[in-house]
């Protein structure tokens, strides 16, 4: 059974806290530098940001509770071998749970697109469970290493279907613009909730589609903090691409339609793994 | 498996756990940063100045109650997982996997039902 270490922990998550603290900045950077690459997915808007840091205030709850399950998701999720907040058993169901208190304290979202969204993520997952034989997010991770060919991406048909499913309802999570005449606090946490969150659901994919820290070929696999990175990295793009395109994203059949073909796919895969003997 | 007699505690399940809160720790010592930081950044200022937190936009009942069981479920599920982990059983795994997806999705599932015919109410900028 996994260990855990409360001041590694600790240190861990204030690290990601740091990092989550200061993503939004960066993409507002970004977005005035390039704002052709993040059109249509803006998030933060650097001026507002910095006009906000003037005005006194505080935190609403709901903003506090979506920090604290973000951060947290963050940092149970393994970043390479042995560097996570917390080595959990029953990591996915913990990332779930805590993702459902990151979206719903989240002011971003809507709840019909947070339920159907949420109930897509953890259906794309379960095909994974299943060939994994665990929840735990290092075994997910450990059980792709090898190179390429061994992520669950392309382990199974249905596998990358779910993958595209997923992909799919992350750019449909994808939060609006935050209101810019909050306090500063509530404006600083408010925009690393909803720039964090689609990092974060890159980083899951990263771990449990692509490999997590392992590379695409064997003798890459010692750089592995480079390899989440580049992996999560390439994710974002993928998200960013498919959230400019409104008309996919924005449907409102996609509130029963991503739920429905993750479904498809978590009964499938299961069906597929039971034929050729992969699980049980 | 047949199942056997409990362990009084899981190894290793109570430090995962220290290791969990500890996490959430983390993240409320930065919050407390953030909020601290800016605090302090404004001492001194005149108080009638200082702009109050605008209030959450209104949700309508049927909204706030959904959002309400779906925070409860995400309270109370972990809760039950983590005295579970505590106290292992062969079948933890699968039954809870299948209790969450049941429990998440039958809510979920009715409201979208409920829900499915009304307008979108999702502005995009």
């Amino acid at each position: 059974m996994s260990e855990g270490s409360p001041i590694r922990a600790l240190i861990w998550s204030v690290a990601v806290g740091l990092g989550l603290l200061a993503w939004p900045w960066l993409l507002a950077w970004l977005q005035r530098r390039r704002p052709e690459w993040l059109t249509g997915v803006q998030v933060v808007d650097l001026p507002a940001l910095r006009a906000g840091l003037d005005r006194p205030g505080s935190v609403r709850s709901g903003t506090l509770v979506a920090w604290l399950g973000l951060v947290t998701v963050a940092a149970v999720m393994p970043a390479a071998r042995g560097l996570l907040g917390a080595d959990l058993d029953a990591g996915l169901l913990w990332v779930i749970t805590l993702a459902v208190l990151a979206v719903s304290g989240s002011a971003g979202l809507v709840p019909r697109w947070t339920a159907s969204g949420l109930m897509t993520l953890t259906l794309c997952i379960l095909p994974i469970v299943v060939r994994s034989a665990s929840l735990n997010l290092a075994d997910v991770a450990i059980a792709q290493q090898g190179g390429a060919g061994n992520w669950f991406l392309i382990r199974d048909p249905f596998i990358l279907m779910a993958a595209l499913v997923y992909l799919l309802a992350a750019a449909a999570l994808w939060p609006r613009p935050s209101t810019t005449d909050a306090p500063g606090a509530q404006l600083v946490l408010d925009a690393a909730v909803r720039a964090g969150l689609p990092l974060v659901l890159a980083h899951l994919f990263t771990v449990v589609f692509l490999g997590g820290w392992w590379a695409f070929a064997p003798f890459l696999d010692g750089a592995a903090l480079v390899n989440t990175g580049l992996k999560t990295l390439a994710v974002m793009v993928v998200l960013v691409a498919l959230r400019r395109r409104s008309d996919w994203t924005d449907s409102e059949h996609l509130i029963w339609l991503l739920p429905l073909a993750a479904l498809i796919c978590a009964v499938g895969g299961a069906i597929w793994m039971t034929l050729t003997g992969a699980a049980w | 498996m047949t199942p056997g007699p409990f362990e009084a505690i899981a190894p290793g399940a109570a430090s995962q756990l220290g290791a969990l809160l500890a996490s959430v720790a983390g993240a409320v010592l930065m919050a407390g940063l953030v909020r601290g930081g800016l605090w302090w950044m404004h001492r001194g200022r005149d108080a009638a100045a200082s702009s109050p937190t605008a209030p959450a936009p209104a949700r309508s009942a049927p909204v706030r109650r959904f959002l309400g069981a779906i925070l409860l479920l995400a309270l109370v599920l972990p809760t039950a997982v983590a005295v579970r982990q505590l106290w292992p059983h062969p079948d933890l795994g699968p039954r809870l996997v299948i209790t969450w997806l049941v429990i998440l999705l039958l809510p979920t599932a009715a409201w979208l039902l409920i829900r499915g015919g009304g307008p979108s109410g999702r502005p995009r900028s």
